[in-house]
């Protein structure tokens, strides 16, 4: 042997399980439907996200200076950026479902970590204003109720598209199917919202998608890790 | 894979067993015993019938099927340790004076071996002072050789947890 190690002998009972365990799955075997390829799955869920994203925006409406803060670099680079990263989570979620081509998951974590780090600090660097806490919740509970209610349908559609998968990272798809969608229901928001208020733009914006995040991934955990266990 | 999807059961037969081989290799260069590399093998199987459903046949094999076999041995490697540190902080928790002891007097073995977590007690006691054999205190207690065997060391080591906590 390649490890010089002496093989060890296998247990009759344990070997004629495993072959009725093959006998078993082969007998009953039924045809299945292929899941589709992540490519086709993302142009359905990105079909989807652009639909909640446009209607949103038309029923909300956009902020007044928006053209005018769209030509200052910073305010672009964000949207951007956000956007970006919305839609790389999105490609890795869907990965993520098919054995064998799941994202390394500690580039992943580090990748989400140093997103969030840099758009905290981009918000970090927006001005404060003298809220009080009363005014401070009164101006944001809409954000955050808003970046909620723009992720939700997206996040279901990836969530399901997960789930027909086959994910062996449960956690890690939950936490890449959160960020895809709360990222972007954030760009949406911050496109609808007035304020550049710096602890405004900090809890109520990133926090819900930090919150939004945390939340796919106990989701994950929990719910796309069900397939192993069916029957 | 694809006469699989379509539901072909001779196919899918020989490829479960051509790649029963390569995983009955690939758990082996991991775990020693080999009862439970059998059951990671299963488990793998299990697994692979149903993400069958998730491979490409326009991808190669390999990757997917090793992904699979990779995972379930990670999944087993972490139960494996959580149920070790469970029966760990079941030792901790034990108190270190055995009830019943005259005050100074040496602890019996009866007394030490009953602050023991149960499945480590009765391994020890079958094995070390009943004289049985590994697989035979294994089949008794519905495990594996290896499992068995893991219980007798951490039995052991609670054991020297114990009288060395007795002596301090």
């Amino acid at each position: 042997m390649a490890e010089g190690r002496t093989t060890p002998p296998l247990p009759l009972a344990a070997a004629a399980s495993t072959a009725a365990l093959i006998a078993q799955l082969a007998g009953g075997v039924a045809p299945v439907r292929r899941v589709w390829p992540p490519a086709r799955r993302l142009a359905l869920w990105l079909a989807i996200e652009c639909g909640v994203v446009v209607a949103a925006l038309v029923a909300s409406g956009w902020r007044a200076d928006l053209a005018a803060r769209l030509t200052s670099p910073g305010f672009a680079s964000e949207i951007v950026l956000l956007i970006a990263v919305g839609l790389g989570s999105a490609v890795l979620a869907l990965l993520a479902a098919v054995p064998g081509r799941e994202p390394a998951r500690a580039l992943a974590l580090a990748a989400c970590a140093g997103v969030v780090t840099g758009v905290g600090a981009l918000y970090a660097g927006e001005p404060a204003t003298a809220y009080g806490t009363g005014q401070l919740v009164a101006t944001g509970w809409p954000c955050a109720a808003g970046i909620f209610a723009v992720a939700a349908l997206p996040w279901l559609v990836l969530l399901l598209a997960v789930r027909r998968g086959a994910t062996l990272v449960p956690g890690l798809a939950g936490l890449l199917s959160g960020s895809a969608t709360f990222f972007i229901a954030a760009a949406a928001v911050r496109v609808a919202c007035p304020s550049d208020e710096r602890w405004h733009l900090l809890v109520f914006h990133l926090g819900s998608v930090v919150f939004g995040a945390a939340a796919s991934v106990v989701l994950g955990l929990v719910w796309l890790s069900r397939w192993r266990r069916a029957a | 894979m694809g006469r699989v999807q379509a539901g072909d059961g001779e196919a899918y037969r020989l490829l479960l067993e051509d790649v029963s081989g390569e995983l009955r290799a690939f758990f082996r260069r991991r775990v020693r015993d080999a009862e439970e590399v059998e059951d990671l093998l299963q488990e793998a199987l299990l697994t692979l019938h149903r993400a069958r459903h998730t491979y490409d046949p326009a991808r190669p094999f390999e990757p997917w099927l090793y992904a699979i076999a990779r995972n379930t041995a990670i999944d087993s490697f972490r139960r494996n340790r959580k149920r070790n540190q469970w029966e760990m902080l079941a030792v901790d928790a034990t108190p270190i004076d055995v009830a019943g002891e005259e005050p100074g007097s040496e602890p019996s073995l009866d007394g030490i071996l009953a602050r023991l977590p149960e499945t480590q007690r009765d391994a020890l006691e079958m094995v070390k002072v009943k004289g049985m054999s590994v697989e035979d205190a294994a089949a008794r207690a519905g495990v594996s050789p290896g499992a068995m065997r893991v219980r007798i060391h951490r039995g052991y080591r609670a054991l020297r947890e114990l009288l060395l906590g007795k002596d301090d």
